[in-house]
Protein backbone atom coordinates (compact mmCIF):
# COMPACT_ATOMS: atom_id res chain seq x y z
CA UNK A 1 0.00 0.00 0.00
CA UNK A 2 2.84 2.12 0.70
CA UNK A 3 4.72 1.56 -2.29
CA UNK A 4 1.97 2.12 -4.45
CA UNK A 5 1.11 5.16 -2.70
CA UNK A 6 4.92 6.28 -3.09
CA UNK A 7 4.94 5.83 -7.11
CA UNK A 8 1.83 7.82 -7.32
CA UNK A 9 3.30 10.39 -5.35
CA UNK A 10 6.61 9.81 -7.87
CA UNK A 11 4.15 9.67 -11.35
CA UNK A 12 2.12 13.15 -9.89
CA UNK A 13 5.30 15.36 -9.01
CA UNK A 14 6.84 13.62 -12.55
CA UNK A 15 4.35 15.02 -14.83
CA UNK A 16 3.93 18.53 -13.00
CA UNK A 17 8.19 19.05 -13.73
CA UNK A 18 7.36 17.88 -17.44
CA UNK A 19 4.46 20.14 -18.22
CA UNK A 20 6.04 23.06 -16.43
CA UNK A 21 9.05 22.68 -18.69
CA UNK A 22 6.86 22.45 -21.42
CA UNK A 23 4.65 25.31 -20.82
CA UNK A 24 8.19 27.19 -20.66
CA UNK A 25 9.49 26.14 -24.05
CA UNK A 26 6.14 26.84 -25.24
CA UNK A 27 5.42 30.40 -23.58
CA UNK A 28 8.11 32.47 -26.59
CA UNK A 29 6.10 30.65 -29.03
CA UNK A 30 2.50 31.63 -27.57
CA UNK A 31 3.42 35.38 -27.49
CA UNK A 32 4.87 35.48 -31.30
CA UNK A 33 1.67 33.88 -32.13
CA UNK A 34 -0.48 35.92 -30.40
CA UNK A 35 1.40 39.57 -31.42
CA UNK A 36 0.79 38.11 -34.79
CA UNK A 37 -2.97 37.45 -35.02
CA UNK A 38 -3.43 40.61 -32.95
CA UNK A 39 -1.28 42.11 -36.41
CA UNK A 40 -3.69 40.49 -38.72
CA UNK A 41 -6.81 40.92 -36.90
CA UNK A 42 -6.29 44.90 -36.24
CA UNK A 43 -5.57 45.29 -39.95
CA UNK A 44 -8.39 43.19 -41.08
CA UNK A 45 -10.57 45.59 -38.77
CA UNK A 46 -8.49 48.52 -40.11
CA UNK A 47 -9.77 47.25 -43.74
CA UNK A 48 -13.15 46.92 -42.53
CA UNK A 49 -13.43 50.09 -40.60
CA UNK A 50 -12.07 51.79 -44.08
CA UNK A 51 -14.95 49.84 -45.84
CA UNK A 52 -17.58 51.28 -43.41
CA UNK A 53 -16.37 54.74 -43.62
CA UNK A 54 -16.07 54.52 -47.41
CA UNK A 55 -19.58 53.13 -47.45
CA UNK A 56 -20.77 55.81 -45.42
CA UNK A 57 -19.57 58.72 -47.17
CA UNK A 58 -21.16 57.26 -50.25
CA UNK A 59 -24.46 57.01 -49.03
CA UNK A 60 -24.33 60.38 -47.50
CA UNK A 61 -22.97 61.57 -50.85
CA UNK A 62 -26.00 59.89 -52.33
CA UNK A 63 -28.05 61.51 -49.74
CA UNK A 64 -27.16 65.04 -50.74
CA UNK A 65 -28.13 64.37 -54.30
CA UNK A 66 -31.39 63.39 -53.58
CA UNK A 67 -31.90 66.59 -51.52
CA UNK A 68 -30.62 68.69 -53.98
CA UNK A 69 -32.63 67.17 -56.75
CA UNK A 70 -35.65 67.68 -54.61
CA UNK A 71 -35.13 71.32 -53.63
CA UNK A 72 -34.64 71.76 -57.77
CA UNK A 73 -37.98 70.16 -58.56
CA UNK A 74 -40.03 71.81 -55.93
CA UNK A 75 -38.27 75.13 -56.89
CA UNK A 76 -39.05 73.90 -60.57
CA UNK A 77 -42.97 72.96 -59.66
CA UNK A 78 -43.90 76.24 -58.29
CA UNK A 79 -42.22 77.95 -61.06
CA UNK A 80 -44.15 76.26 -63.39
CA UNK A 81 -47.38 76.02 -61.56
CA UNK A 82 -47.90 79.03 -59.57
CA UNK A 83 -46.05 81.76 -61.33
CA UNK A 84 -44.98 85.22 -59.41
CA UNK A 85 -47.31 86.98 -61.17
CA UNK A 86 -50.80 84.92 -59.42
CA UNK A 87 -48.74 82.85 -57.08
CA UNK A 88 -51.56 82.89 -53.89
CA UNK A 89 -50.37 81.08 -51.02
CA UNK A 90 -52.57 80.08 -47.30
CA UNK A 91 -51.08 79.91 -44.25
CA UNK A 92 -52.48 78.33 -41.01
CA UNK A 93 -50.84 79.55 -38.19
CA UNK A 94 -51.80 79.14 -33.90
CA UNK A 95 -51.04 80.84 -31.03
CA UNK A 96 -51.18 79.13 -27.66
CA UNK A 97 -54.20 76.97 -28.77
CA UNK A 98 -55.61 76.70 -24.79
CA UNK A 99 -59.27 77.50 -26.14
CA UNK A 100 -59.33 75.73 -29.27
CA UNK A 101 -58.25 71.85 -30.48
CA UNK A 102 -57.98 72.55 -34.41
CA UNK A 103 -59.64 69.58 -35.68
CA UNK A 104 -60.49 70.68 -39.62
CA UNK A 105 -60.15 73.98 -41.63
CA UNK A 106 -62.32 74.48 -45.30
CA UNK A 107 -61.18 77.06 -47.26
CA UNK A 108 -63.12 78.70 -50.25
CA UNK A 109 -62.62 81.16 -52.63
CA UNK A 110 -64.84 83.10 -54.45
CA UNK A 111 -67.36 80.40 -53.17
CA UNK A 112 -65.28 77.75 -54.56
CA UNK A 113 -64.01 75.07 -52.10
CA UNK A 114 -59.91 75.15 -52.86
CA UNK A 115 -58.98 72.85 -49.48
CA UNK A 116 -60.66 70.95 -46.63
CA UNK A 117 -57.99 69.79 -44.66
CA UNK A 118 -58.02 67.31 -41.64
CA UNK A 119 -55.43 68.12 -38.88
CA UNK A 120 -53.71 65.11 -37.07
CA UNK A 121 -52.61 65.57 -33.55
CA UNK A 122 -49.17 65.98 -34.14
CA UNK A 123 -49.64 68.42 -36.99
CA UNK A 124 -51.75 70.46 -34.61
CA UNK A 125 -48.38 70.04 -31.79
CA UNK A 126 -46.66 71.42 -34.38
CA UNK A 127 -48.70 74.97 -35.31
CA UNK A 128 -49.17 75.06 -31.15
CA UNK A 129 -44.99 75.43 -31.50
CA UNK A 130 -44.97 77.80 -33.77
CA UNK A 131 -44.65 75.71 -37.33
CA UNK A 132 -47.06 77.23 -40.40
CA UNK A 133 -48.79 75.06 -42.22
CA UNK A 134 -49.29 76.09 -45.97
CA UNK A 135 -52.95 75.33 -46.50
CA UNK A 136 -53.07 75.91 -50.14
CA UNK A 137 -51.38 77.39 -52.86
CA UNK A 138 -52.80 78.51 -56.35
CA UNK A 139 -53.42 80.67 -58.83
CA UNK A 140 -55.95 84.30 -58.63
CA UNK A 141 -56.48 87.03 -61.23
CA UNK A 142 -55.29 90.34 -60.49
CA UNK A 143 -58.63 92.29 -58.35
CA UNK A 144 -60.79 91.45 -55.42
CA UNK A 145 -61.75 88.20 -53.94
CA UNK A 146 -63.68 86.81 -51.19
CA UNK A 147 -62.22 84.53 -48.83
CA UNK A 148 -63.93 82.38 -46.81
CA UNK A 149 -62.52 79.75 -44.01
CA UNK A 150 -64.54 77.88 -42.22
CA UNK A 151 -62.39 76.04 -38.53
CA UNK A 152 -63.67 73.34 -36.81
CA UNK A 153 -62.46 71.61 -34.06
CA UNK A 154 -63.47 71.87 -29.60
CA UNK A 155 -63.59 75.05 -28.26
CA UNK A 156 -63.29 76.04 -24.49
CA UNK A 157 -65.07 73.19 -22.28
CA UNK A 158 -64.39 70.52 -25.38
CA UNK A 159 -67.24 71.55 -26.95
CA UNK A 160 -67.37 71.16 -30.39
CA UNK A 161 -66.48 74.28 -32.24
CA UNK A 162 -67.30 75.59 -35.72
CA UNK A 163 -66.27 79.56 -36.53
CA UNK A 164 -66.04 81.12 -40.36
CA UNK A 165 -63.65 83.93 -40.72
CA UNK A 166 -64.40 86.07 -44.25
CA UNK A 167 -62.26 89.00 -45.71
CA UNK A 168 -61.53 90.27 -49.21
CA UNK A 169 -58.73 90.11 -50.61
CA UNK A 170 -57.10 92.54 -53.03
CA UNK A 171 -54.72 90.54 -55.30
CA UNK A 172 -52.53 92.72 -56.97
CA UNK A 173 -49.16 91.81 -59.39
CA UNK A 174 -46.58 89.66 -57.80
CA UNK A 175 -47.41 86.99 -55.49
CA UNK A 176 -49.59 87.41 -51.73
CA UNK A 177 -49.43 85.48 -48.55
CA UNK A 178 -52.45 84.85 -46.91
CA UNK A 179 -52.24 83.92 -42.75
CA UNK A 180 -54.86 82.33 -41.31
CA UNK A 181 -54.03 83.19 -37.56
CA UNK A 182 -55.85 81.29 -35.05
CA UNK A 183 -55.12 82.75 -31.47
CA UNK A 184 -56.51 82.87 -28.15
CA UNK A 185 -58.62 85.83 -26.63
CA UNK A 186 -57.87 85.52 -22.52
CA UNK A 187 -60.48 88.07 -21.40
CA UNK A 188 -63.16 86.25 -23.59
CA UNK A 189 -62.13 82.73 -22.80
CA UNK A 190 -62.52 82.29 -26.18
CA UNK A 191 -60.45 81.78 -29.37
CA UNK A 192 -60.69 83.89 -32.39
CA UNK A 193 -59.94 83.80 -36.01
CA UNK A 194 -57.73 86.55 -37.65
CA UNK A 195 -57.26 86.27 -41.52
CA UNK A 196 -54.10 88.61 -42.57
CA UNK A 197 -51.95 89.39 -45.26
CA UNK A 198 -48.38 88.51 -44.89
CA UNK A 199 -46.05 91.19 -45.18
CA UNK B 1 -17.30 72.50 14.14
CA UNK B 2 -18.30 74.44 10.61
CA UNK B 3 -15.92 77.82 12.14
CA UNK B 4 -13.30 75.32 12.03
CA UNK B 5 -13.82 73.97 8.78
CA UNK B 6 -14.36 77.09 7.23
CA UNK B 7 -10.48 78.52 8.66
CA UNK B 8 -8.83 76.38 6.83
CA UNK B 9 -7.60 78.02 3.40
CA UNK B 10 -8.84 75.61 1.38
CA UNK B 11 -12.18 75.48 2.59
CA UNK B 12 -12.43 79.18 2.44
CA UNK B 13 -11.70 79.31 -1.28
CA UNK B 14 -14.00 76.81 -1.92
CA UNK B 15 -16.48 78.11 -0.30
CA UNK B 16 -15.76 81.51 -2.17
CA UNK B 17 -15.52 80.04 -5.54
CA UNK B 18 -18.89 78.18 -4.68
CA UNK B 19 -20.45 81.53 -3.83
CA UNK B 20 -19.05 83.25 -7.21
CA UNK B 21 -20.50 79.89 -9.34
CA UNK B 22 -24.02 80.77 -7.64
CA UNK B 23 -24.04 84.57 -7.94
CA UNK B 24 -23.07 84.31 -12.14
CA UNK B 25 -25.14 80.97 -12.76
CA UNK B 26 -28.17 82.47 -10.53
CA UNK B 27 -29.54 85.37 -13.30
CA UNK B 28 -28.70 83.45 -16.13
CA UNK B 29 -31.09 80.33 -15.13
CA UNK B 30 -34.18 82.45 -13.90
CA UNK B 31 -33.51 84.32 -17.45
CA UNK B 32 -33.66 81.10 -19.06
CA UNK B 33 -36.78 79.70 -17.44
CA UNK B 34 -38.29 83.03 -18.48
CA UNK B 35 -37.18 82.14 -22.23
CA UNK B 36 -38.73 78.70 -22.21
CA UNK B 37 -42.04 80.40 -22.18
CA UNK B 38 -41.46 82.67 -24.62
CA UNK B 39 -42.99 81.05 -28.23
CA UNK B 40 -41.53 81.07 -30.98
CA UNK B 41 -43.17 84.29 -33.13
CA UNK B 42 -42.71 83.42 -37.16
CA UNK B 43 -41.86 86.61 -39.71
CA UNK B 44 -40.93 84.56 -42.62
CA UNK B 45 -43.69 81.73 -43.71
CA UNK B 46 -40.75 79.42 -45.33
CA UNK B 47 -39.56 79.35 -41.90
CA UNK B 48 -42.79 78.44 -40.66
CA UNK B 49 -43.24 76.02 -42.82
CA UNK B 50 -39.91 74.35 -42.53
CA UNK B 51 -41.00 74.41 -38.73
CA UNK B 52 -44.24 72.97 -38.89
CA UNK B 53 -42.51 70.02 -40.60
CA UNK B 54 -39.37 70.12 -38.13
CA UNK B 55 -41.30 69.62 -35.13
CA UNK B 56 -43.06 66.74 -37.00
CA UNK B 57 -39.72 65.42 -36.91
CA UNK B 58 -39.95 64.71 -40.84
CA UNK B 59 -36.53 66.06 -41.75
CA UNK B 60 -36.59 65.39 -45.64
CA UNK B 61 -39.18 67.87 -46.39
CA UNK B 62 -38.12 70.14 -43.65
CA UNK B 63 -34.38 70.39 -45.67
CA UNK B 64 -35.89 70.35 -49.03
CA UNK B 65 -38.09 73.53 -48.09
CA UNK B 66 -35.65 74.99 -46.06
CA UNK B 67 -33.26 74.74 -49.10
CA UNK B 68 -35.42 75.84 -51.59
CA UNK B 69 -36.30 79.19 -49.79
CA UNK B 70 -32.47 79.51 -49.23
CA UNK B 71 -31.78 79.44 -52.50
CA UNK B 72 -35.09 81.84 -53.30
CA UNK B 73 -33.24 84.34 -50.54
CA UNK B 74 -36.81 84.04 -48.55
CA UNK B 75 -35.74 84.04 -45.23
CA UNK B 76 -35.76 87.60 -44.37
CA UNK B 77 -35.96 87.65 -40.53
CA UNK B 78 -35.28 84.07 -39.88
CA UNK B 79 -32.24 84.22 -42.09
CA UNK B 80 -29.33 83.11 -38.98
CA UNK B 81 -31.88 80.70 -37.69
CA UNK B 82 -32.54 79.35 -40.82
CA UNK B 83 -28.66 78.46 -40.98
CA UNK B 84 -28.65 77.40 -37.10
CA UNK B 85 -32.00 74.56 -37.62
CA UNK B 86 -30.05 73.50 -41.15
CA UNK B 87 -27.32 72.36 -39.54
CA UNK B 88 -29.26 70.82 -36.90
CA UNK B 89 -31.32 69.68 -39.68
CA UNK B 90 -28.76 67.74 -41.31
CA UNK B 91 -27.68 66.30 -38.00
CA UNK B 92 -31.13 64.59 -37.39
CA UNK B 93 -30.99 63.21 -41.29
CA UNK B 94 -27.49 61.58 -41.09
CA UNK B 95 -25.73 63.99 -43.43
CA UNK B 96 -22.70 64.43 -40.51
CA UNK B 97 -19.67 66.02 -43.10
CA UNK B 98 -22.30 68.83 -44.38
CA UNK B 99 -23.63 69.13 -40.53
CA UNK B 100 -20.11 70.21 -39.80
CA UNK B 101 -19.67 71.91 -42.77
CA UNK B 102 -22.87 74.04 -41.71
CA UNK B 103 -21.34 74.33 -38.57
CA UNK B 104 -18.30 75.82 -39.90
CA UNK B 105 -19.96 78.07 -42.03
CA UNK B 106 -18.67 81.55 -42.01
CA UNK B 107 -22.73 82.94 -41.26
CA UNK B 108 -23.05 80.63 -38.04
CA UNK B 109 -19.61 81.42 -36.54
CA UNK B 110 -20.52 85.09 -36.83
CA UNK B 111 -23.95 83.77 -34.78
CA UNK B 112 -22.36 81.80 -32.44
CA UNK B 113 -19.81 84.95 -31.87
CA UNK B 114 -22.69 87.73 -31.55
CA UNK B 115 -24.36 85.60 -28.85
Amino acid sequence: MTRIFRNATIISVWLFATSVAFSQDAAPMDTDTVVASAQVAASSQSDSWQKFRSLDEDVQDLKKEVLDLNRDLFLLEEELLFPANSQVAFFISMDVGEYFGLDSVNLKIDGKEVSNYLYTQREVDSLIRGGVHRLHMGNLKVGDHELIAVFTGKGPHTRNYRRGATVTLNKGIGAKYVELQITDRVRKQQPEFEIREWE
Amino acid sequence: MITRAINTPSAVITLLIGLSLLLTLWPQHAHAGGDSQQTVVVEDSQYGEVLFYFYQEDYFPAIVRLLAAKKQEQFVNHSDEAELLLGGLYLSYGQISLAVLQRSSDKLDGLTAAR
